[in-house]
């Protein structure tokens, strides 16, 4: 490598300085020492004066210059890792000199921080102590926390206080609010992701709290996020088992328009049992309180057939959630054909086709399995038509399925 | 008839032509980079709106003579220590 001219750098200076936005991608790394030359020629206010976006895929050649980057102005920061690098296996050298990178990041017009991708099997609780160092430094402009490290408890309280935090990925469970310290009041939140170990500790807290002290305003401590919260993200393959005293949290945020309650009740070869154990009054329950969902999944659908749900569940959730466009529950279909009829038999149902139905066009499935005839197929495809006019098919792993979609199709077609 | 080679004095507010480098690098990049060429009013806003979002550094290592950001792909173990 040649050795630039102080114009080149100039050149190099002129242009990064109209950088806003700049992802570091893993796929064209720089001659080697690059990055060496352009720490050693960096301006006084660095290269990238302007930068507000820094989307950083940590790999091995670059981890050691991503303060490169670093600017005053930044509002949002991610950081991955390249896909094949497990960083939390690296060398401890390698490790800590990320962590105080991280630990330098710039804060003061932080809004957002991104750290891991959904995707990511390895552990980021190596940065936790950093990146909690970064978070108690982040002011009222910060909004959305997006990341698979934990924070230490003050770095959960201090989030908690900030004015305009907006969107929270808690990965951990949360501090220890004992009986005698004083609640703290959650900010008003649109978008809550309850990650690896939090879902359970965490809606505890909420009903916890929900039902003790309240201020002398008449304020509960999640009496803003109730009315606030868009979003619910669970994510948390530690949940034990979905049933009413896991929803009853849930379903104090009567504004949700996004539940989404993403666990599996077998692990990858099928070892486990189901874990859904609510009845169809439950699901009826939901459906009437949260009336502005657009999006339902209450656990991914297993294979198993031993729900006590059936396809009288999914009338209500029609009925109450005019606006849901995506649904996933599970439900015994064992007899489905019976359950049908059953339910044109029963008075409540009869009801309840008198009122306008969801959008719905696609029922997800999953791994539900199903046993049907020719004149089987004919009834469950009116029966689902009959629930969801809207509906074009059901999506699900079985043929079968396929089967039942191209009579649904059929029969909307006429 | 001799036209005055005299930019039109909306060039001169920063603001618009912006505005107007925005718009025209939405529509089409390599005429908006004809026009910075034509046109040294437009020159400044519209190589700066180009340059506010980049992926990755090859570009603008792109600037610096031959040979300084030759890809090269270090081997998928391969460290590389803070000088």
């Amino acid at each position: 490598m040649g050795d630039p001219s102080p114009e080149d750098w100039s050149r190099v200076q002129r242009y990064a300085s109209w950088m806003h936005q700049l992802h570091v991608d893993e796929w064209s790394p720089p001659a080697e020492g690059t990055f060496n030359k352009l720490r050693l020629n960096s301006p006084p206010g660095g290269w990238f004066p302007a930068l507000e976006g820094l989307y950083w895929c940590i790999t091995r050649s670059n981890f050691p210059y991503a303060d490169l980057f670093f600017s005053p102005h930044l509002k949002i920061i991610s950081i991955v890792a390249q896909w094949s690098w497990d960083i939390s296996s690296a060398p401890p050298d390698v490790l800590q000199t990320l962590a105080s990178t991280i630990s330098a990041l710039p804060t003061s017009s932080l809004q957002r921080i991104v750290v891991g991708a959904d995707h990511d099997t390895m552990s980021w609780a190596y940065f936790k102590d950093s990146l909690s160092s970064v978070v108690l430094r982040c002011g009222p402009s910060f909004t959305d926390y997006d990341s698979l490290v934990p924070l230490s408890d003050a770095a959960v309280n201090h989030l908690i206080h900030l004015p305009h935090f907006r969107s929270w990925r808690i990965h951990g469970p949360p501090p220890n609010y004992s009986a005698t310290s004083l609640s703290p009041i959650f900010p008003p939140l649109e978008e809550l992701m309850l990650g690896q170990g939090a879902a359970r500790e965490w809606l505890l807290l909420l009903e916890r709290l929900e039902g003790g002290v309240s201020t002398t305003r008449g304020a509960t401590p999640f009496s803003k996020a109730k009315e606030s919260l868009k979003v619910l993200y669970i994510n948390d393959s530690s949940v034990p088992i979905i049933d009413t005293s896991f929803l009853s949290p849930i379903q104090r945020f009567q504004n949700l328009v996004h539940l989404n309650i993403e666990t599996y009740c077998h692990k990858e070869d099928d070892e486990g049992q189901c874990i859904f154990k609510l009845d169809n009054d439950n699901v009826a329950g939901l459906a009437m309180v949260l009336t502005q969902l657009e999006f339902l999944l209450l656990g991914r659908a297993c294979f198993e057939n031993t729900c006590s749900t059936t396809v009288s569940c999914l009338l209500p959730i029609s009925v109450h959630c005019a606006k849901l466009e995506k649904l996933e529950v599970h439900f015994n279909t064992t007899n489905i054909v019976d359950d049908f009829k059953n339910m044109s038999e029963d008075p409540r149902s009869q009801h309840s086709r008198l009122l306008p139905r969801c959008p719905l066009t696609c029922l997800d499935v999953h791994r539900i399995p199903l046993s049907l005839d020719g004149p089987g197929i004919e009834t469950v495809a009116k029966g689902m038509i009959d629930i969801f006019p809207s509906l074009e098919w059901c999506d699900g792993r079985e043929e079968v399925w396929d089967v039942l979609s191209e009579r649904i199709g059929g029969l909307q077609d006429m | 008839m001799i036209r005055d080679n005299t930019p039109h004095r909306i060039f001169g507010i920063s603001d618009l032509t912006r505005l107007i480098a925005g718009q025209l690098v939405l529509i089409s990049q390599q005429t908006a980079v004809n026009l910075a060429c034509a046109c040294r009013c437009l020159e400044e806003p519209v190589l700066s709106t180009l340059w506010e979002t980049q992926y990755g550094l090859c570009t603008l290592l792109g600037v610096l003579p031959g040979g300084v950001w030759d890809v090269e792909k270090p081997g998928v173990n391969d460290y590389v220590v803070c000088a």
